[in-house]
């Protein structure tokens, strides 16, 4: 092969992988260039719409003004902070036992976390529904849990096999001589976790912190079926419905700010993402 | 054994307890307990009215079946209730009379001003002895009365409301004939006709109820117990053992949504994964330049919430506008086919990040001495993947395959914000029968649907059962992972 035909066939394998690349990469572009044109009411049929009818946040300025959205807005906010500090407070102490403590049962937990979170959603979407049951069972005894209050709860609970193995693999690479020497200090248990092993798990906070924001804010399907107004249950019973096809600018640009957040977090997290994929495929 | 005495010592368990407790019980009572809750269900005919029913609706229906009883049984108000039905008979017929007279008069299209007396003072009479007859019959008939507070009826309510409305029209006629006599300019023989032809036929109707409910008065009572016991019946949880999983397994959209969940693995798997490896084997090769900034866009699907994807989705392959619908010729609102076809695509267009992802890792570790090799051997490109690449990503490949298969299985998202698993159509499966439903419902979807949708939705228990066989299914799905895992060593 000489090098002329080389470059010419390089040239050419360039120009295919990008046109792939990018038609692959196009429901995202087309989504944007949708929320972004100046007539919101239409389908986006071809790019040259954009010039045809400019781009404008109109868009955009509508879903901020939107009442539905601010109350979904601070709904969800408000969930995802409380999911966060549930899964920060309950998770990170029980993957630091599930990595440091022998206790009876441990393995048999720790493999059945690991198949309720490798099996697939479908497990998770049956929980989902008996819960749902559940929920409607105890409403006949006078207790109402489908409440913006409980729902972080659920979320926290969803969170638990995939987070507990997450952070027990994060304390397995911390060496145990760490927590060992404070013992031989004298220290009690009460000082170990506040000076010893808060400090050290600084990674495994952040850790717990993005997934757990991301998991509560992304969630929609619990959110869906119980009623509770945050972004994903906006998006998941209106731009899902007939109402996202015939605005479809309004509701594309309210699932651009909804996601939003989730990509930069998405990206943030990238290498812990990598890194629990790797857990999940050695197990 | 020195290791494990100073562990013990130094990592006591019950501080180890109190560590994973929290975790543990918010786990076991949001997602295990549900489960197992579920298993009761499941066995139970648990739907949207009795999963938290209304006692003192419950207790109208048994008062009214303890009524309906006694007004069956005791000789009292059997008496009573002949009585009254041969009231009614004899009643009914002066009406009919009545009407039968005026009508007569009314066909010669006579000046109304001339109608005779007798036929005007008969219908008056006649209609002035049904004026206490509907509380009569509701007097008689009143459980509430006989000490059995309800709100249901043991008369049939429509045979109740025809009398109020057939008397109401009655008097409306002897009122308009009376104003014919005053002003016979204001009333119209056509506005008579039309009165008259109405009480006739709601007289007819109504005759012949009570005849065949004084005929067979033992028959209908019963049949209303029968039908009070159902509905309370139906107000109740109650434990029926396996007859919702007998009903599953005679139900034509569970074949259906097997048949249409296993054809979904077998079409997307193969596509996800040939997608994959294929973009990591063109995109790993050096004939691409800027491979890195093409790999992140790549990396897109992957990155993009799933809300985000569903919704460009859904607009690019809405039939007739849809850009891409339009390009392809797709329409996923009337054709089955079309609909599953996209649920392929968004599959697979979902998945093939992970895929690639998995086979580029595995491809890293190929030695490019290896592949440069193979290209002075002058190996043709196929060969190089078959017989060099291949061979070394097959075990991660097979692994990252199995997890992938799990997805498909399972798959209920796309389905659902997609078209609904429609179109909705007639669904036969041999040797079972045919129904009508979602032709591209999955397993996961016709749970769903039984549990939360709006029209067929509140199925509690036969939801349940649904979810109990899905499980096993996932389970034997994950038995099989682990022994083609364990058997590859991954």
């Amino acid at each position: 092969m000489n090098s002329s035909s080389l470059t010419i066939l390089k040239l050419f394998a360039t120009i295919t992988g990008v046109i792939i690349a990018v038609a692959l990469a196009y429901p995202l572009v087309f989504i944007i260039a949708q929320s972004i044109i100046g007539k919101g009411t239409i389908i986006l049929r071809s790019l040259d719409q954009l010039i045809q009818y400019g781009i404008s946040i109109e868009s955009f300025i509508k879903v901020v003004n939107n009442e539905g959205f601010q109350t979904c807005l601070l709904n969800t906010l408000l969930v995802a902070v409380i999911t966060t500090i549930l899964a920060i407070f309950i998770i990170i102490p029980s993957g630091y036992a599930f990595s440091r403590f022998e206790f009876l049962g441990k393995n048999t937990l720790l493999y059945y976390y690991l198949i309720v979170s490798q099996a697939g959603g479908g497990l998770g979407i049956i929980a989902v529904l008996a819960l749902y049951i559940f929920f409607y069972r105890m409403a006949a005894y006078g207790v109402n849990l489908m409440q913006v209050y409980v729902l972080p709860f659920v979320y926290a609970s969803g969170m638990v096999p995939f987070q507990t193995w997450l952070v027990k693999s994060y304390f397995d690479q911390l060496p145990r001589s760490l927590d060992e020497a404070a013992f031989i200090d004298g220290a009690n248990w009460f000082e170990i976790i506040f000076r010893v092993i808060f400090p050290a798990s600084k990674a495994a906070f952040i850790l717990v912190l993005l997934f757990g924001f991301m998991g509560a804010w992304g969630e929609f399907f619990i959110a869906g079926i119980f009623g509770i107004k945050t972004l994903g249950w906006f998006l998941f019973t209106q731009a899902m419905g007939q109402a996202g096809l015939q605005n479809p600018g309004f509701y594309a640009a309210a699932s651009i700010m909804y996601a939003t957040p989730i990509i930069i977090l998405f990206i943030v997290s990238q290498k812990y993402i990598g890194e629990a994929y790797r857990l999940g495929l050695k197990g | 054994m020195a290791g494990k005495s100073k562990s013990s010592i130094l990592f006591p368990t019950r501080i180890a307890l109190l560590l994973v407790l929290p975790s543990l019980i918010l786990y076991l009572f949001f997602n295990t307990w549900p489960m197992v809750f579920s298993i009761g269900v499941a066995l139970t005919n648990a739907n949207r009215y009795n999963i938290s029913p209304d006692p003192a609706k419950i207790k109208g229906y048994e008062n009214a079946i303890a009524c309906a009883k006694i007004l069956k049984e005791t000789p009292e108000y059997r008496d009573k209730a002949s009585t009254l039905f041969d009231k009614l008979r004899i009643y009914f017929f002066n009406l009919s009379h009545a009407l039968y007279k005026l009508n007569e008069i009314i066909n010669q299209s006579i000046d109304v001003s001339k109608i005779p007396r007798d036929i005007r003072d008969e219908l008056a009479y006649s209609t002035s002895q049904l004026y206490g007859l509907p509380s009569e019959v509701r007097r008689v008939f009143n459980c509430t009365e006989l000490n059995y507070t309800t709100k249901e009826e043991i008369i049939p309510v429509v045979l109740l409301d025809k009398l109020d409305s057939l008397l109401s029209l009655s008097g409306t006629i002897k009122d308009r004939l009376q104003y014919a006599q005053l002003f016979p300019e204001e009333v119209s023989i056509s506005e008579l006709r039309n009165l008259t032809s109405k009480a006739n036929t709601i007289l007819s109707e109504i005759e012949s109820g009570f005849s065949k409910l004084a005929v067979r008065y033992d028959e209908y009572v019963s049949e209303t117990i029968e039908r009070f016991q159902k509905e309370r019946d139906e107000l109740e949880l109650r434990f029926i053992g396996a007859e919702n999983f007998a009903k599953l397994f005679n139900d034509v959209r569970f074949y259906n949504a097997l048949y249409k969940t296993l054809l979904f693995v077998a079409t997307s798997v193969p596509l996800k994964v040939a997608l994959g490896v294929l973009l990591a084997v063109f995109y790993s090769s050096n004939l691409v330049l800027g491979r890195k900034a093409i790999r992140a866009l790549l990396l897109v699907p992957w990155a993009m919430p799933f809300l985000l994807s569903a919704l460009s989705w859904r607009i690019l392959f809405r039939p007739q506008d849809g850009p891409v619908a339009a390009i392809l010729g797709l329409d996923m609102y009337t054709n089955e086919w079309h609909a599953f076809l996209v649920y392929n695509l968004f599959e697979a267009w979902l998945a093939y990040p992970f895929i690639m992802t998995v086979t580029q890792g595995a491809l890293r570790g190929i030695p490019k001495d290896v592949i440069e090799a193979s290209y002075i051997d002058g190996a043709s490109v196929f060969y190089r993947f078959r017989r060099i690449i291949l061979p070394l990503v097959a075990k991660p490949l097979m692994v990252a395959t199995i997890l992938t298969t799990g997805a498909s299985l399972q798959v209920f998202l796309i389905p659902i914000v997609l078209n609904g698993a429609g179109p909705t159509g007639a669904i036969c499966i041999p040797f079972i029968g045919c129904t009508s439903g979602p032709l591209n419902e999955m397993l996961l979807i016709l749970g769903y649907n039984k549990v939360a949708s709006g029209t067929e939705g509140g199925e509690y228990g036969y939801a349940a059962a649904i979810y109990l066989v899905i499980v096993l299914i996932i389970l034997a799905y994950v038995a099989v992972w682990f022994k083609i895992s364990r058997k590859t060593g991954g």
